[in-house]
């Protein structure tokens, strides 16, 4: 039972994330005849190649559980991976307990494959990592078992009262174990600090039914600011990192009734909780059910603001939980009144620019998806999916107030096929890019979603000063229409690999305006410099371009 | 494990009684719903409180009714605001495991109990792994599995109960929670989800630096240390992979590999829906057996519908298996219903009825094909629970011989009858209670009739134990219909243990004329009340009929009788 919820949360939260994904890459295909490609390169520690060590090939649309393609390196530290089919990768190495000898020079590296291209050097220079290692222990000197330990990169920047500007996401996790031991290894050279417990303002995990303890930094310290940061250098080894947390967080029950709208109980209705926590939301791990006479409980819920939340595509009924935040202060609170309203619903048609039946066929494939953003962004307060019906209808329900936002994919993968494209999100006539506005209850009609189906290509190279990105160089190119005032919904950007290059595929004909940014490491002196190019495509035809950057001789003064 | 009643529910019986005054109890259907609480301790081996643990109090056949809670600093907890009925309370503490309770006896606690959790500390495995040339490995997993309880007793079936901790960069792994049994440890090899692992590919290397056939035994005892130390192998092994056909877009499926012909587990992986197929890495040459099990959730009941597989056999020769095609097929299920049938009988008035809310139907199945089967029982359900009308539906059954084992909450009240009603205008009535009901692969068995009666008796009562004397272990009373007719009624055969002072108890006794034994070192057949009613019992059954009637020990209870001080010449 416990491993399946923590599967449904790890669909659920993939299905959350899907709007980033959208914006990743396009979905190469593999051809029918083997891939010929092929990437290639050395592993080396201290110019001396490296032996054993696995190299992979991620997608950037890779799912979780797929398998990656892989080589591993000979004695003197070559590696090449072959049958490669086109697209973007990340070259990824595996030695957890190495780093990457150039900071600028990051472990993952992103490499574009074209058609049997035998891309080569792409090599690795690591060094020995460090190591930070401790204790935790609770109040009265026990081990703290299986507690994460989360650590954070010292901001160097001075933090301003506006800005704490605290690293939100730790860069590396560990748990410590049954004598209240962690270790953390492979940590590139840098000054870090060291915390257990969970922290309002921070990603700590959390995990109900277990002690919850106040976030404590290294030596002892509540703030981020005044935590010692331990200083790593290569192969260096800290010790006694040990925290001392305080008493465990007191917990609470909240208690009450899941009710319809003329509030008479609901029973065997399932919903979980998010909890607001400074400026985000983290969901409870604990599963919420009305019984037969539609009560509920929910205990170890420590002090904070709560709403609710219905899984999508559960036996809700396309219901919605009405205004039940309910807050935890010192106390267990009863009388929490959920009540479940009919949702706003969004009717419409999905349109597809194209006369090609084989294409127009492929959209009873496709599913959309709704994802209501509440007033402040951040949090999907509720989310309703629906299949594309022959003539291209759809149907959302069970939906809140809020900001909709739409995307379209197929229904086990959260992309839509190669060569479909979002054009516009029409409300009776009007376009409205930017998100549906509904209100509690609405009954949307009349929503068309426009998506192209394209089939040109633009393979395209970034120079600089008419030669290759110089080493920590960052490349972004954004593909827009000319003279379009509203945001284009959905033509995404490519991923520009390490050599400048990028790929574009299955877009519409037309002209469009690549927008390109080089910047160069994270040096704030140096300025971004962009380039426009025009280019305008014919479908199934693959178009060429090289962009060309001139990066200021001297950085100017600030 | 202590059970208490609380005054709480007692409260509210003597309040329904009073309230309804003269009306009559054993006819309500469905009981007025109260909620009420269950609480408890969780303990360590020594008996200390247990904070921070956390406790799960699950409403048994229930998919939802799955509350969880912290203990307190005094390893206390309580869960309130229940809905009358049976559950199950189970505890999870980081480095402590509980011991497997008998599956024979399962601990259902009803409102108002107190559960008492033993917990123990857990032991650990730590070590080195370490290649040929005696450099570290660095985040290798390394696997954990119990092939023998604490007991010596093997452990068959799929592959669980196996714990898995990586290497860290001194090559030092440390898997601890461990309960006390005999372990093999492996470094290496498939894991549950395909990860970017150096070693997944790899065949285990099984400590010291073996094969499976030749692995080390670890014994572990709770809150040890053991020192285990692996020289890697890494030899290349080789995948099987294919993919598990149509399944549904909520389906998970689990995969389980075995050595061919045998229970011994070999790795398990998953095809979610997302997968195009499973796969299966670091397999050595071999032959292997290869079974599939689906699951989805019903959405409206969210309880989960089950399908397997037929095993299939894989032969892994030097290279890879690929294209493997496999279909689930669904398992069946017994539904019946549960009637109360009240009595007329003065002595009885006011008796409070059974609440089918209170109520489970358990499934036996021969020990011999339980053996037999990999997965029977461990994943599928064992037990149903009536709703409100009496209704019950025992699902995700493969195909065997089952028993039906009713349980009920009323003093006063006995199990009468078990019986299929078949259909057609001459329907059979088959006895439940005294044969084995065969369940054909995915049949869909109705009309069951479990049959509850009021009128129940008790008895308490001793042999002559002299005195400084002390009964010896193993003896056993029992109870042997004396009515004309009811000679082959099982449901009329009874044992208990009768304790060191010579006492003993029989609850929920038809009432009807007995002949009362005892018995000491009696065959295991008729140890147990469930095994005594087997229809493999019955010539024990005949003999000891024939012994009972040659003591003539014979007794005779009223209905709602209270037989106290019962003496028994040995």
């Amino acid at each position: 039972m416990r491993f399946s919820t923590r599967y449904l949360f790890a669909i659920l939260f993939a299905s959350l994330s899907l709007p980033t994904l959208l914006s990743a890459q396009s979905v190469t295909q593999q051809p029918a005849k083997a891939p010929r490609g092929s990437v290639s390169g050395r592993v080396t520690i201290k110019e001396k190649g490296v032996a054993g060590v696995m190299v992979g090939l991620r997608k950037n649309e890779t799912m979780p559980f797929e398998p990656i393609q892989k080589a591993t390196t000979d004695p003197d530290g070559f590696y090449r991976i072959t049958n490669v089919p086109p697209g973007n990768y990340d070259v990824v190495t595996a030695a957890p307990a190495y780093v990457a000898a150039d900071k600028k020079d990051p472990r993952g590296r992103q490499i574009l494959v074209g058609d049997d291209e035998n891309v080569e050097g792409v090599n690795f220079a690591l060094v020995r990592g460090g190591v930070i290692t401790g204790r935790v222990t609770d109040a009265d000197g026990r081990p703290v078992i299986q507690q994460q330990v989360n650590i954070y990169q010292e901001n160097t920047s001075t933090p301003t009262p506006q800005q704490p500007q605290r690293p939100l996401f730790p860069v590396n996790t560990a748990q410590t174990d049954d004598r209240g031991i962690y270790r953390v290894y492979g940590l590139q050279a840098g000054r870090y600090k060291v915390a257990a417990g969970r922290g309002e303002d921070t990603f700590t995990g959390n995990s109900t039914g277990r002690f919850s303890y106040r976030q404590v930094f290294h030596p002892d310290v509540n703030e981020q600011e005044k935590a010692k940061a331990i200083e790593v250098s290569e192969g260096s080894e800290a010790t006694d990192v040990d925290i001392v947390l305080g008493r465990a967080l007191q917990t609470f029950a909240a208690a009450g009734k899941v009710v319809d709208e003329k509030g008479l109980p609901v029973p065997t209705i399932r919903f979980t909780l998010q909890r607001t926590a400074g400026q985000r939301v983290e969901f409870v791990n604990t599963l919420a059910v009305s019984n037969t006479q539609g009560d509920f409980v929910v205990e170890g819920l420590i002090p904070g603001k709560y709403g609710i939340y219905f899984f999508p595509n559960d036996n809700t009924n396309n219901l919605r939980a009405e205004s039940s935040n309910f807050e935890i202060i010192d106390q267990d609170i009863s009388g929490v009144v959920v009540k479940l309203t009919k949702g706003a619903t969004v009717t419409g048609v999905v349109v597809v620019e194209s006369e090609d039946k084989a294409v127009l066929a492929q959209l009873s494939e496709l599913q959309i998806r709704g994802y209501i953003v509440a007033p402040g962004g951040g949090m999907v307060s509720s989310s309703s999916s629906s299949p594309i019906g022959p003539d291209g209808s759809f149907r959302l329900a069970g939906l809140g107030a809020g900001n909709l936002n739409l995307n379209i994919a197929t229904v086990n993968r959260p992309f839509p096929p190669k060569g479909f494209s979002m054009v516009r999100i029409e409300r009776d006539g009007a376009v409205v890019n930017r998100g549906i506005e509904i209100k509690d209850g609405e009954q949307v009609t009349g929503v068309r979603v426009v998506m192209s189906y394209g089939s040109a290509t633009i393979r395209g190279i970034v120079t600089v000063d008419d030669g290759p990105l110089p080493p920590g160089a960052r490349a972004a190119v954004r593909l827009s229409k000319p003279g379009e005032t509203m945001p284009s919904v959905n033509l995404r950007s490519p991923v520009v690999d390490e050599r400048g290059r990028f790929l574009l595929e299955g877009i519409p004909a037309g002209t469009y305006e690549l927008i390109t940014m080089v910047s160069i490491g994270n040096d704030p002196k140096i300025p971004a410099r962009t380039a426009k190019r025009i280019v305008t495509v014919q479908d199934g035809s693959t178009q060429d371009i090289t962009i060309a950057v001139e990066m200021p001789s001297t950085p100017p003064r600030p | 494990m202590i059970h208490n009643r609380s005054m709480i529910v007692f409260l509210v019986l003597v309040l329904c009684v009073v309230v309804r005054g003269q009306e009559r109890l054993a006819e309500r259907k469905t009981p007025e719903p109260t909620t009420g609480s269950i609480d408890g301790k969780v303990v360590n081996e020594s008996g200390q409180p247990l904070a921070g643990a956390s406790v799960f109090v699950r409403m048994v056949n229930s998919a939802v009714l799955n509350r969880s809670t912290t203990t307190d600093m005094d390893g206390n907890f309580r869960v309130n605001g229940l809905e009358t009925g049976l559950y199950v309370v189970a505890a999870q503490a980081p480095a402590y495991t509980t011991l497997p309770g008998d599956p024979e006896k399962p601990q259902y606690y009803r409102l108002g109990d107190s559960a008492r959790v033993d917990m123990i500390r857990g032991g650990a495995i730590t070590g080195t792994v370490s290649n040929s040339m005696g450099e570290p490995l660095i985040a290798v997993r390394v696997r954990a599995t119990m092939i023998r309880d604490a007991n010596g007793k093997a452990l068959r079936g799929p592959l669980i109960g196996s714990f898995e901790q990586p290497t860290d960069d001194r090559g030092i792994y440390r898997i601890y929670g461990l309960a006390p049994g005999t372990y093999i440890v492996s470094a290496g090899g498939g894991g549950f989800i395909t990860n970017f692992n150096p070693y997944e590919s790899d065949i285990p290397t099984f400590a010291p630096s073996s094969t499976r056939d030749t692995a080390a035994e670890v014994k572990v005892l709770g809150g040890d240390d053991v020192a285990v130390d692996i020289r890697y192998r890494g030899e290349p092994g080789h995948s099987v992979s294919g993919s598990v056909a149509k399944i549904g877009n909520t389906s998970n499926v689990t995969l389980f590999l075995t050595k061919a012909g045998s229970n011994i587990p070999v790795a398990n992986t998953i095809q979610i829906p997302s997968m195009r197929g499973f796969v299966f890495n670091g397999l050595g040459d071999g032959d292997y057996d290869l079974v599939a099990q689906e699951s989805m959730t019903n959405p409206s009941t969210y309880l989960l519908v089950m399908s397997y597989s037929e095993p299939k056999r894989i032969t892994v020769r030097g290279a890879d298996v690929t294209g493997i095609e496999i279909v689930t097929k669904p398992l069946g299920s017994i539904s019946g219903k549960v009637s109360l049938e009240p009595t007329k009988v003065p002595e009885c008035e006011g008796k409070r009825p059974p609440l089918l809310s209170e109520m489970v139907v358990r499934i036996k199945r021969p020990e011999k094909e339980l053996e037999a089967d990999l997965f029977a029982m461990r994943f599928t359900a064992n037990s149903g629970s009536p709703d409100t009308g009496g209704a019950f539906n025992l699902r995700n059954l493969p195909a065997g011989r089952y028993q039906l084992e009713p349980r009920f909450y009323a003093r006063y009240w006995y199990l009468q009858s078990i019986a299929i009603n078949g259909a057609g205008p001459k329907p059979q009535r088959i006895d439940a209670a005294a044969n084995w009901t065969t369940l054909k692969s995915g049949e869909q068995l109705t009309n069951v009739a479990v049959t509850l009666a009021g009128g129940a008796a008790s008895i308490r009562g001793s042999v002559p134990v002299k005195d400084g004397e002390t009964l010896p272990t193993g003896m056993v009373v029992y109870l042997i219909p004396n009515d004309k007719g009811k000679e082959e009624d099982v449901l009329r055969y009874f044992v208990t243990e009768l304790a060191a002072d010579g006492t003993f108890t029989f609850n929920s006794i038809p009432p009807g004329r007995y002949f009362v034994i005892t018995q000491a070192n009696v065959e295991t057949q008729i140890a147990t009340l469930a095994k005594l009613r087997q229809p493999e019992a019955a010539p024990s059954r005949t003999k000891l009929r024939r012994i009972a009637e040659t003591k003539k020990s014979e007794l005779e209870v009223k209905p709602c009788q209270n037989l106290v001080d019962y003496q028994l010449k040995q």
